[in-house]
């Protein structure tokens, strides 16, 4: 069982259902009746809220950050800041799991800035290029998996040259000038491939939100 | 700069990509601009979207621990202050508003008038004053009662979750796997029991070894000499941990179970030391 991983599971393609939106919804609204009960200094709602979402901000950040105990300090400072914040959270701002996502995001790549981890930057970008086309299993049924299936083949149906683009500066957390450098092309190129391919992400992800 | 660089601005925004002079620029553009505002909406769902194409992957379970804790130990100190709902007018903006013009010149009213203007706004001002914290105080009574009472349906299916879970575990359906370890983990055991009608399981996993740095486990089931992959998880100090899982339709009819060292991320097939391993393996 030590042979390279070229044998990728069986994809499933675009053949099974998309989520069920009612599902999702009934996801959200139950996150949002977490924060609100967080909001009024519900420490038990914050572990339900934990329970619900934390294999999904700990695979982000750790994605991010390639760095077990790292990734779990950014876990804890994450749901800490959803402790404080809470109350500041609005929902006309955004849906609850895009508040906790975009706030892991951000401290996961405030933290990767703030290290030098240069090398496992490199390692994790090689990771996500092979996960965006091959990590798609069709035994897996949960409605969650199927957002993720949907959102992989989002990643993956981009033009190569704006999925690289995207994937550096939301799991590299590059900004435009250093993607720029770092793909010696000019600045407006790099600008135009993010805005391109962020605007066919929208409307490739949107019917999970109509 | 004209509006059709600050659009063109806002996937960067979005991203969090633009520095504090162009993030300054777009914020001050937003406030302007209704659609921009609806388009940064979607675009900023469309990012955290990003974030699901990630493979979840369960912390070690000291991590609620210690949150909980922090919680606890920072007590009243950081404690969220309930906060009545904004009123609807308040709207979607929280970007940076321009400064409210609060200095325009106004005539000067005689001194009677003023007085009694005065008098009036005071009056106003409390009842107006008294209003809202009764307002405010309904708005946290309902609150708190939404929140007793999703806690204690919570409870009740947790508990019922709980009841389930032991009768499925002593059902006679219920199947187990023991784990050993291998040559590079003698000392790790783990057991596996599922429900092979749907796919229910609980995974107690010991002794494992720490994991190196950026390294995750990764649980297979190997059905038809196929390899299906399952939960990536990382381990406490002690090398323990336990998880519920749902096994995959094909990974039900497995009779091999394996844990394999993986990248952190887990993997689609099997790249690392197996550390443990059912017997028929």
């Amino acid at each position: 069982m030590t042979e390279p991983g070229n044998q990728a599971v069986q994809t499933g393609g675009n053949a099974s259902a998309p989520p069920d939106r009612t599902e999702l919804r009934a996801k959200e609204q139950l996150l949002l009746e977490h924060i609100r009960q967080i909001a009024t200094g519900d420490q038990a709602a914050l572990g339900r809220l934990y329970d619900a979402t934390n294999r999904l901000v700990f695979g982000l950040i750790l994605r991010i950050l390639n760095d077990t105990g790292a990734a779990e300090e950014v876990t804890l400072e994450v749901y800490m800041q959803v402790w404080r914040q809470a109350a500041d959270y609005d929902i006309r701002r955004g849906t609850p799991s895009a508040w906790l996502l975009m706030m892991a995001r951000s401290r996961a790549i405030d933290r990767f800035r703030a290290g030098d981890q240069e090398r496992r930057r490199a390692e994790a970008l090689d990771t996500v290029t092979a996960r965006s086309t091959n990590d798609i299993s069709p035994e897996e049924q949960a409605s969650e998996t199927e957002r993720r299936r949907m959102v992989q083949t989002a990643l993956a149906e981009l033009p190569p040259e704006q999925r690289q683009v995207i994937e550096l500066a939301y799991f590299g957390g590059l900004s435009h000038s250093e993607i720029s450098e770092k793909l010696s092309q000019p600045l407006g190129t790099v600008k135009t491939r993010i805005r391109l391919a962020m605007n066919r992400l929208r409307d490739a992800l949107k019917l999970l939100d109509e | 700069m004209n509006q059709t660089h600050f659009e063109e601005l806002i996937e960067l925004y979005a991203l969090d990509l633009l520095d504090d002079t162009e993030k300054k620029q777009v914020e001050a553009y937003l406030v302007t601009s209704p659609t921009a505002r609806a388009k940064l909406i979607e675009l900023r769902e469309t990012a955290a979207a990003l974030a699901f194409s990630v493979t979840p992957v369960t912390p070690a379970p000291n991590v609620r621990d210690r949150l909980l804790q922090q919680v606890q130990q920072a007590g009243t100190s950081v404690q969220p202050q309930p906060r009545a709902p904004a009123p609807p007018e308040a709207q979607v903006v929280a970007f940076q508003r321009p400064a409210v013009q609060t200095s325009n010149p106004k005539p000067q009213t005689p001194g009677a008038i003023r007085w009694f203007a005065l008098a009036a706004s005071l009056a106003v001002v409390g009842l107006g004053g008294g209003l809202w914290l009764t307002w405010e105080r309904v708005q946290t009574l309902q609150t708190q009662l939404t929140a007793t009472q999703s806690q204690l349906l919570k409870e009740t299916l947790e508990l019922e979750k709980t009841k389930q879970k032991a009768d499925w575990l002593a059902s006679p359906e219920a199947r187990n796997a023991a784990l050993g370890g291998t040559p590079v983990s003698p000392a790790a055991r783990a057991k596996l029991t599922f429900d092979p009608q749907t796919g229910q399981a609980v995974f107690t996993v010991q002794n494992l070894p720490p994991l190196p740095s950026g390294k995750a486990y990764q649980l297979w089931f190997i059905a038809d000499g196929k390899p299906i992959p399952g939960l990536v998880f990382t381990i406490d100090k002690q090398g323990r941990l336990e998880f519920q899982e749902n096994i995959p339709t094909q990974g039900r009819k497995a009779s091999i179970f394996a844990v394999t060292l993986e990248p952190a991320g887990g993997s689609t097939a099997p790249t690392g030391d197996m550390v443990l391993k059912t017997p028929a393996l």
